[in-house]
């Protein structure tokens, strides 16, 4: 399902954007990425020009429909759903979306499955769980209506190696076999420029536009321009060619290893 | 005590019938920067919150020749700082008085001091509740500084600290150890460790790995068993090495490229 940007302009700050993010993994980084994903969660419109989601115009009529195609993970669950069992905090979500089916139990046991969790969470309340069993449970939760498009906030912020592995491996799983437009919002260039194929920037600035990730992280003049973090991997590799080495960007240390043993 | 400032002897905690800690010692000498790594759920907001004096408890635990007990518990809170959560962003009070005048009349160089450092002079006036994340987070650590504690101990992963805010605090850690206040700080990021002079890695609630904090990260098998990646610098530096291309551990890219291409 494709998001479509149409010369989208809200305040000063983000001026006529105009893209289209089609199913791929997409970054968004940058001062205003709130801003654009409140958009295309329609909890905000923008003051000129228009957004589609899937073909649907986003307005106030359309919202019902378009939201029952957009799953969104934020970074943290709040605290006042930790005395919650799994179970209700699930049930208490599909309310709040208008979602009706019979069958919902099924369909917990089905989204806790696809995130690697067994059903004997579903009686287990939140504040029991772990990080990494949170993250993977919020994640069941917003793919429990089988959106399009899936939203994710930070979502390996403050994880540990293993359960780090889990979620990516979740989100390579839902893109390849599931064909869902994924969208990680985050602060860290380093994680955007490992994990996705494309990429926005959205500082104040300059227009908010889409990248390949391979051509963006690569181009420091550009990184520097909207103020994003050049990634470590991209940082060596730079320097050490502006020193006569000759490396090849690698998105994986061990590759970068490897070019620097024949360099040296 | 002599270099150490805070002793913790034979720790032992449990919750809810667990054993969460069982002959744990640690000690931290003046003006240290120690940080606490580990897998998630391994035990880091309950041990900083253990050292702290948080929960009451029957072992020895010491900062400045103070042991902790009912008697003393007055003093040593006056010499130990914590800030493990966002619980109080809802505080209607001004930022100033939120802070203490109490310490403001008692030292008011120190205090001057702290509030520069952190760069919250037009805070003063505002409410509590109308502050940023970050700007909550400068605020309460100065709350516990403004005290002049001889420790303070942090929970990086209960507070939502922006990157941005992190580094900056990081310059500061140096400034404060010169001014005797050691600082303690558990992270779920390796990457933190780095400007620590000593690391302790948890796991299951003992500790795995203890020692400076280059030297720790030399036991990469270890930690990678243990749950823990590796930040950038150090693995590239320790690959590197088993290559017989580096020497040593390197934190900075810069630093890292000069050695290998002179």
């Amino acid at each position: 399902m494709e998001i479509k940007f149409e010369n989208v302009g809200y305040k000063s700050n983000l001026s006529y954007a105009s893209f289209v993010i089609g199913p791929s993994i997409t970054g968004i980084i940058g001062k205003n990425k709130e801003v654009v994903v409140d958009m295309i969660l329609s909890t905000l419109y923008p003051m000129v020009g228009s957004i589609y989601i899937g073909n649907v115009l986003s307005c106030d009529e359309n919202k019902d429909k378009i939201l029952k195609n957009v799953g969104f993970v934020r970074q943290e669950i709040s605290k006042d759903f930790l005395e919650y069992s799994v179970m209700h905090h699930i049930a208490r979500t599909l309310d709040q979306s208008n979602y009706m089916n019979n069958s919902i139990t099924t369909r917990m046991k089905d989204a806790l499955k696809m995130v690697g969790l067994d059903e004997s969470y579903l009686t287990r309340k939140i504040k029991t769980l772990s990080s990494g069993e949170t993250k993977l449970m919020m994640m069941a939760t917003a793919l429990i209506t089988n959106p399009k498009i899936l939203i994710l906030e930070e979502p390996v912020l403050n994880l540990d190696l293993s359960n780090k592995k889990k979620v990516l491996k979740l989100i390579r799983l839902l893109r390849e076999k599931y064909h869902k437009t994924i969208l990680l919002v985050s602060e860290d260039s380093n994680f955007l420029y490992q994990y996705t194929d494309y990429v926005l920037f959205t500082d104040d600035c300059n227009a908010i536009k889409l990248y390949r990730s391979e051509e963006a992280f690569l181009n420091i003049d550009l990184l520097l321009s909207h103020d994003v973090e050049i990634p470590k991997l991209v940082k060596f590799t730079y320097k050490a060619n502006q020193k006569g080495a000759k490396l090849h960007y690698h998105k994986d240390i061990r590759d970068l290893i490897k070019d620097i043993y024949k360099h040296v | 005590m002599n270099d150490y400032v805070f002793i913790a002897n034979n720790l032992c905690f449990s919750q809810n019938g667990e054993s969460i800690f069982e002959n744990f010692n640690i000690s931290i000498k003046h003006g240290e920067i120690v940080s606490i790594i580990g897998a998630n759920k391994c035990g880091k907001s309950t041990l900083i919150k253990l050292l702290s004096g948080f929960y009451p408890t029957e072992n020895k635990i010491a900062v400045s020749n103070i042991v902790l007990n009912e008697k003393s518990k007055e003093g040593f809170y006056k010499k130990v700082g914590l800030v493990c959560n966002e619980n109080n962003r809802e505080n209607h009070a001004l930022v100033g008085d939120y802070i203490s005048s109490d310490a403001k009349r008692k030292n008011n160089n120190f205090y001057r001091k702290i509030i520069e450092m952190f760069g919250i002079q037009e805070l003063l006036k505002q409410r509590v509740n109308t502050l940023g994340v970050d700007d909550f987070i400068r605020v309460e650590m100065c709350k516990n500084l403004v005290k002049k504690p001889n420790v303070l101990f942090i929970d990086y992963t209960n507070i939502h600290m922006s990157q941005a805010l992190k580094k900056q605090i990081s310059f500061l850690y140096e400034l404060l150890a010169k001014e005797d206040i050691a600082i303690v700080f558990a992270t779920n990021d390796p990457t933190d460790a780095l400007i620590a002079d000593t690391t302790y890695v948890i796991h299951k609630g003992v500790i795995a790995l203890a020692g400076k904090t280059k030297d720790v990260f030399r036991q990469d098998s270890l930690l990678l068993k243990l749950g823990i990646e590796l930040p950038f610098e150090v693995d590239l530096s320790l690959k590197l090495g088993m290559y017989g291309l580096l020497d040593d551990i390197y934190y900075d890219i810069d630093e890292l490229v000069n050695k290998l291409w002179k």
